[in-house]
């Protein structure tokens, strides 16, 4: 019983996918006649959704590429403004060491920015987000997934990516690092500060400065499914440009931004999941205790006086 | 003061978003659509383009001259003469590529400015045009790429020279430390495990090599004209060894050690009398001056050249290239400094 309810329940949730796949095609002279009376069918079958699109499936969780692209653009230029203002503040403390400045503690607070002059531990952490934003959520994934979205379907003549909802996961999951990067500008240690290429041992032993504390780990999450959600897009605009051409559309005659992106969408693949096997095990090592990156012999050290601890102090600081 | 710096950026999105309204209500009342955008716009959009263009390249050639004398004075090193000529090499191409690519983007936006007696034409392809685009960047790339590979190699090549001068730096949270070889020209072992207060670079105290070592902090020497050979330890996180005067970095990674050659070609003393030095000193000095600074002397720096923690802007070293029998004394006297502190 308990099978067939869920095997029903399957079958509807691939229809609807089916349906928002090829809403398009059925207005379009290129569907067979076939195809036409067997789609209608199933819309008699449903007549109830889908003909007129809510707001959330419109504008929040399209499928659309264009208002996908139109996410993506938002997204990241909000990002980039943020950065800008960081860069703003950590170029005033380098032109003028030691001036104080009033909008340096009205945006940082006493805690970072005390009397106006920046905090050091905060300039790294200003230029190590700064950087991270420019690099990941502005270059990668702001104007591949801007004009990659916006463009492939268009310069190659398909009616959509290959798949929408994957793409519509993409730009989720990318606004969803986007928070988690963001949130972490709040946290007490303040946010990952190790510059932006996050080089272990400094990002993996979280006593090495305070920003490899709370902030590392979330930097590490936040780019962890910044990544997944940069390889759904990759993956995405490949099978599109190699699937997807129209009629006639032969590679050689693919226009030259068509071959860049899929150059950058390949690179991408190639690349992404090697970082995100890096992120994942320093993740591992940082809140699992496991030494995948930290150098062994100063885990050794760290274990050596852990266990010097246990031995000589356990009676002395019993209970605590 | 920051509530008012608040109220006047307000105040002018205010003022932006009522500009916006005022040109779309008259544009109503002229009755033509956003997009009929007449020729007389099109036109002064594409002076406009062109002015730009001449404002900005103005403004790049002022700032290259501004700032010209801040960059870093000759290479003092052997192989840094290397290093400047593909870094100039390198800035003449990219300058004339910049300036190049950004005069047909401003020239061709006002060329093909909107006109409604226009027609549009039709051109589908052009090999001529493909070709020289394609072939011209590959062989100015090849050429980066082959020079840089070819210095790259002659760099970091490994040193043969008899006489070389070993220098081991040290790399802390947030230090350096230079270890010299004694008498007998070899650096002791070192074990990490023995690192304590009175051991801080973690020297094999059963190694008898390097008991002749020895240890200095602050400042460091090398004579000129003689190879140096540096090899780079660290004991907690990535340092970068930045020599910057004589075009040589290299990361400090704890867990290995790692090594640059270099030959200093003129002293401390040579460098002070530099004219390009003595200008560059004397713009920096009069800035001192004016925040009520003791004026400074140029000296060689080993910076840290890799983000590493709190302190790492203040992670550096003087260097004092001498004369090599001027190097022998200074060396000397630490030694005899030495026995005279373990006595
Ligand atoms: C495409 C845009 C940009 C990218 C990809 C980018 C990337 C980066 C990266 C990777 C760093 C090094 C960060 C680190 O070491 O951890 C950096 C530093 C810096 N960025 Fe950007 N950036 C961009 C735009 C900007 C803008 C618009 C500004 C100025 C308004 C700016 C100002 C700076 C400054 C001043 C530094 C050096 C800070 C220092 O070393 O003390 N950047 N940027
Ligand atoms: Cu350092």
């Amino acid at each position: 019983m308990e099978g067939s309810k869920s095997s029903v329940q399957n079958s509807g949730i691939k229809l609807k996918i089916y349906k928002i796949l090829n809403r398009k095609q059925m207005s379009t002279p290129t569907t067979t006649t076939l195809e036409q009376e067997h789609l209608a069918h199933h819309e008699h079958v449903h007549d109830h959704d889908d003909h007129e699109e809510s707001f959330v499936s419109k504008y929040v969780f399209s499928m659309d590429h264009k208002v996908i692209s139109r996410q993506f653009l938002i997204t990241a230029v909000v990002m980039a403004v943020v950065a800008m203002v960081m860069s703003v503040i950590f170029r005033l403390q380098l032109a003028w060491p030691g001036e104080k400045f009033g909008f340096i503690n009205a945006m940082l607070g006493d805690k970072w920015g005390k009397d106006g002059i920046l905090d050091p531990n905060m300039y790294l952490a200003l230029v190590t987000i700064h950087g991270t934003i420019m690099v990941f959520f502005v270059l990668t994934g702001g104007l591949s997934g801007t004009f990659s979205n916006l463009l492939i379907p268009y310069q190659i003549g398909a009616r959509d990516m290959a798949s929408g909802f994957l793409n519509m996961l993409s730009y989720w999951f990318f606004f969803v690092s986007s928070v988690i990067m963001l949130s972490s500008l709040f946290i007490e240690d303040g946010p990952a500060s190790g510059g932006w290429t996050i080089y272990p041992p400094l990002s993996a032993l979280p006593e090495a400065m305070p920003g490899s504390k709370l902030g590392m780990t979330l930097w590490l999450v936040s780019m962890a499914i910044f990544i997944i959600s940069s390889l759904l897009g990759s993956l995405n605009y490949i099978i599109t440009v190699i699937n997807m051409r129209t009629k006639g559309m032969k590679m050689t005659r693919m226009p030259l931004t068509i071959w860049a992106f899929l150059i950058t969408a390949i690179l991408g693949v190639l690349s992404f999941p090697v970082l995100f096997s890096a992120a994942l095990l320093l993740i591992f090592d940082r809140s699992f205790n496991t030494s995948s990156i930290c150098l062994t012999f100063i885990l050794e050290a760290v274990r050596l006086t852990m266990w010097v601890e246990v031995l000589f102090c356990s009676n002395t600081c019993s209970g605590s | 003061m920051n509530l008012l710096v608040l109220l006047a950026i307000i105040l002018l999105i205010v003022a932006g978003h009522q500009l916006l309204k005022v040109i779309e209500l008259s544009r109503g009342l002229k009755k033509t659509k956003e997009w009929q955008i007449s020729d007389a716009d099109n036109n002064l959009m594409g002076k406009a383009m062109l002015w730009f263009m001449v404002v900005f390249f103005a403004f790049f050639f002022w700032q290259v001259n501004r700032w010209m004398d801040r960059s870093l004075p000759p290479a003092a090193s052997e192989h840094g003469v290397k290093v400047d000529l593909l870094w100039d090499a390198n800035i003449y191409l990219i300058t004339f590529v910049f300036l190049v690519t950004n005069f047909f983007l401003f020239w061709f936006a006002y060329k093909y400015r909107g006109n409604s007696k226009a027609k549009a034409e039709f051109i589908a392809h052009n090999n001529k045009l493909e070709l020289l685009w394609t072939v011209v960047p590959a062989i100015a790339l090849a050429f980066v790429i082959i020079f840089g590979l070819k210095y790259w190699n002659e760099i970091m090549a490994p040193s043969n020279e008899e006489n070389k001068i070993i220098v081991e730096l040290y790399a802390k949270q947030f230090d350096w430390t230079a270890r010299y070889p004694g008498k007998d020209n070899v650096l002791g072992e070192t074990d990490y495990r023995q690192i304590n207060g009175s051991n801080p670079v973690g020297m094999d105290t059963s190694d008898v090599k390097g008991k002749d070592d020895i240890l200095v902090r602050n400042e460091f020497h090398i004579p000129v004209g003689t190879e140096i050979e540096l090899r780079m330890r660290s004991r907690d996180v990535i340092h970068s060894a930045y020599l910057p005067h004589f075009r040589a970095q290299m990361n400090c990674v704890p867990g290995m050690i790692t090594y640059f050659k270099f030959k200093p070609t003129k002293t401390t003393a040579e460098m002070r009398k530099d004219p390009y030095v003595i200008k560059m000193m004397a713009g920096i000095n009069a800035q001192r001056a004016k925040e009520n600074k003791e004026p400074v002397e140029f000296d060689y720096l080993l910076l840290c050249n890799k983000i590493c923690g709190a302190s790492h802007y203040n992670m550096q070293m003087n260097v004092i290239v001498e004369s090599l029998a001027d190097f022998k004394l200074w060396r000397a006297q630490k030694a005899a400094s030495k026995t005279v502190a373990s006595n």
